[in-house]
Parts: C-alpha cells; structure tokens; sequence
C-alpha cells in the first residue's frame, strides 16, 4: 500500500522490528495519552454546552457515567492527563538538552507510568469514597 | 526536445515548507500554558464532580472557576489540534486523505472551543 506513495523513497523502519524498552513505551503512552486527554476535553466543551442550553439529552447516559465504568473512564482520563503532564515536562526538559542518559531516561519512564497510574488511582478511589 | 527550465526552477519548492519551527514553538508555549493551569483544573474539577452536573456548574458559576476553564479548554484544544495534526501527518499517507483529516481536524477543534466557550459565557452570565 505504502509503496505507491513515497515515490521509491526509503521509509522508516516499521515499529513491528524494534524491541520494546522503556522510552520508547513511554514515547508511545505519550501520543495515546494525548489522543485521550483531547477526546476527554472535547467531551467536556460538549458536557458545558449542554448543561449550559439545559438539554435533557445530557441526562441520557447518566446511569452509564454515574456507574463503575464510568468511575474507569475517569480513571483512564486522569491517568492519561497526569501522565501526559509528567512526560510533557520531561520532553520539555529534553527540549533544553538534558537529560538524555540512556539508564536515567529508562528509569524515569518507569517512576512516570507508575506515579501517574497510582496518583490517578488515589485520586479516583477518593472521589469514590466521597460520593458513597 | 529542447528542455527550457532551468536547473533552479525545477528544484525551487521541493523542499521543507520551512514552518516547522513555528509548529514546534507554538506546541511549546501552550504546553507551558496547560502545565501551570492543569493542577488548578484538576484540583477544581475534582471538587466539583461529587456534586454531579450542579457541582460542574457552581464551578463554572465562579469568576476564577470559568475563567480557569476557558483558559484551560483554550490551550488545550489549541495543543491538542497541533498533536493529532502531527499524528495524521506521520500515519495518513496519501495527499488528499491527509488533507481531509487535517481540516476536520482543525474545524472540530474550532467547533468544540466555539461551543465550549459559548457555555461557559452563557452559565457564568446566568449565574
């Protein structure tokens, strides 16, 4: 399919070929935890419109946010904001040119993907206690 | 057949467009923006929600709440159209495909913050 359009010229190697390390997960987290947040936002300006115009249609899936999966679809939102903020500023402290230790790098992704997971997990298990 | 183009004028506008840097800057500068307003967001955002929709609505009823939010929603529909155009660039190949997702792309981030904007507007006005 990709032969027809990059008039014979070489393409990158495919993602298939690479051993998965820790920076580059965390690379990859990094542009889905993106995707998420945006989807999330434009949720959220489509939330506001319609609380704002008093639409009843904003109470139509009210069981499905006000259930357990609703409760892990905020989850997956705050995780992906945290862990989207915490990476974001370590690509900007890449931006300055630090930070590029191969080992330091790995273990950084590591602390990110697990602080983010569990600050998530706090926040929405307290939530939780706070609305029972 | 004699060939009239010159050298010049066969390469000239095959190279990069040359607004890369301008990209790179502006997905910077928002991503500084998001991160100084995102402890607050969440922060409020986690207050407002165990009251449900009323809880969301105090919050945007606030001066700092919408004032927060459409900082917040501003930027971060700005940063995120750059992202996802990025991604369409890197996985959609062909031209005209390309094309068309960029402009949905940029008219739905534009739609969404129009009506973000506008609830928030209308709320805090009728607050």
């Amino acid at each position: 399919m990709s032969e027809d359009v990059t008039d014979g010229r070489p393409l990158s190697p495919h993602i298939s070929i690479w051993k998965w390390h820790p920076t580059m997960a965390s690379s990859i987290l990094h542009r889905a935890s993106g995707v998420v947040v945006y989807i999330g936002v434009l949720k959220l300006c489509v939330v506001l419109f319609l609380l704002a115009t008093g639409s009843a249609f904003l109470h139509t899936f009210d069981p499905l946010v006000f259930s357990p999966l609703g409760a892990l679809a905020l989850f997956v939102f705050l995780w992906a904001l945290i862990y989207h903020f915490f990476n974001g500023i370590r690509h900007l402290i890449w931006d300055m040119g630090k930070g590029f230790d191969p080992r330091l790098a790995n273990i950084w992704s590591l602390i990110i993907v697990a602080s983010s997971l569990i600050l998530a997990a706090l926040l929405v298990w307290r939530l939780i206690g706070g609305m029972s | 057949m004699t060939d009239y183009r010159t050298d010049l004028s066969k390469v000239r506008g095959l190279g990069a467009a040359k607004k890369g840097v301008g990209t790179y800057m502006a997905q910077r500068v928002s991503a500084v923006a998001l991160a100084a307003l995102l402890p607050f967001f969440v922060y409020g955002l986690l207050c407002a929600l165990p009251d449900g929709y009323d809880g969301l609505k105090a919050w945007v009823s606030s001066w700092s709440g919408a004032l927060l939010i459409a900082g917040f929603i501003t930027a971060a529909l700005y940063h995120g159209r750059l992202g996802v155009a990025e991604i369409i660039n890197d996985y959609i190949p062909r031209p005209g495909a390309r094309a068309f997702w960029l402009l949905i792309n940029t008219l739905l981030a534009l739609f969404v913050w129009a009506l973000g904007l506008f609830a928030l507007l209308k709320i805090w006005l009728g607050a």
